[in-house]
């Protein structure tokens, strides 16, 4: 028993030396980056996004999840945030390996205290990506607002978007 | 579209615009390769000029390497994880490491961009003169044209 005990205490402390994590706030200075760090994102700022945001489009439901995405980039560990909808009861869609997260694609904590994301968004009905804004207009409330992206321009444009491109979107408590 | 072009200058505007080429931007590139719109790749040129006061040019160096990039990185899914990977960089190299926001694009681009038989230039405030660049580490630093 003592041995088991001892060894569960070992495993312990070494998860906590190779696990290390360090938590980024604003005007934190990394001097000296180690290599299986996981570099977390400040919760005060990362908060304010997550969660499931809703609103009811012509009487469907509509939901946006926002996560958090622990991601390796050469060795370290950082927060990515990616997001992830629901509508027309679509709830299994993204057992699919077709279809892919929105992802943000800037989440640097100048980017995330300004209140608002750009995702790089994909329309898993009409097999497309395009451009999303989401504004938080105030706490527990944000603006959707769902472009085509720029740059070369293929017949994928005229589609259009299976989702509304424009909404107001409540934050579930 | 149709027919064949030699080149195209475009902008970044602000607030949105990225200080350099987007992953869209090497895309369309690759598109417009595919669809048979280049003209002469040995000669073909795309430029951005951006809101942050910085102006990039891509020339293809390799059209062989260029092609097996595309089909690895910019192509359906593949296309998503090369955006991601990017974007993983350049918000890593601007939080983690300090690098200034151009900086850290040019560096995440000039990253993501290796082995693509692609070279990027950057020009001038008058755009008067082209360096070619590369990354270096965490610096971009100027390819000697000799």
């Amino acid at each position: 028993m003592k041995t088991i005990i001892f060894t569960l205490a070992l495993l312990l402390n070494l998860s906590c030396v190779t696990a290390q994590e360090v938590t980024i706030k604003k005007g934190t200075k990394i001097e000296d980056v180690k290599k299986g760090t996981y570099y977390k994102t400040d919760k005060a700022l990362l908060n304010k996004y997550l969660g499931i945001w809703s609103t009811t489009v012509n009487k469907k439901v509509f939901k946006f999840e926002i996560l958090k995405s622990k991601t390796e980039v050469d060795g370290i560990f950082i927060d990515r945030i990616v997001g992830r909808y629901y509508y027309d009861e679509k709830s299994d869609v993204y057992l699919s390996d077709a279809t892919y997260e929105c992802s943000a694609m800037e989440y640097g904590l100048d980017v995330l205290e300004k209140g608002k994301l750009r995702f790089r968004f994909f329309d898993y009905d009409n097999d497309k990506l395009g451009v999303l804004e989401f504004e938080l207009i105030e706490e527990n409330k944000a603006s959707w607002h769902l472009l085509e992206r720029g740059g070369y321009r293929d017949e994928s444009f005229r589609k259009g978007f299976s989702v509304p491109t424009e909404m107001v979107l409540i934050r579930k408590k | 579209m149709s027919g064949t072009i030699d080149g195209y200058l475009h902008s970044h505007v602000l607030p949105n615009g990225n200080s350099i080429f987007s992953p869209d931007d090497i895309e369309a590139l690759y598109l417009l390769y595919n669809n048979g719109h280049i003209n002469n790749t040995g000669t073909f040129v795309i430029s951005v000029v951006t809101g942050h006061g910085t102006s990039y040019s891509i020339i293809i160096d390799d059209i062989n390497a260029f092609n097996t990039f595309s089909q690895n990185n910019l192509i359906g899914d593949n296309f998503n994880s090369f955006s991601i990977g990017y974007e993983a960089d350049y918000n890593q190299l601007n939080n983690l490491f300090g690098l200034s926001s151009i900086s850290a694009r040019e560096v995440a681009l000039l990253n993501a961009l290796e082995n693509s038989g692609l070279s990027i230039l950057k020009g001038n405030s008058d755009y008067s003169d082209w360096q070619k660049i590369k990354a270096q580490g965490r610096q971009t630093v100027d390819v000697d044209c000799n």
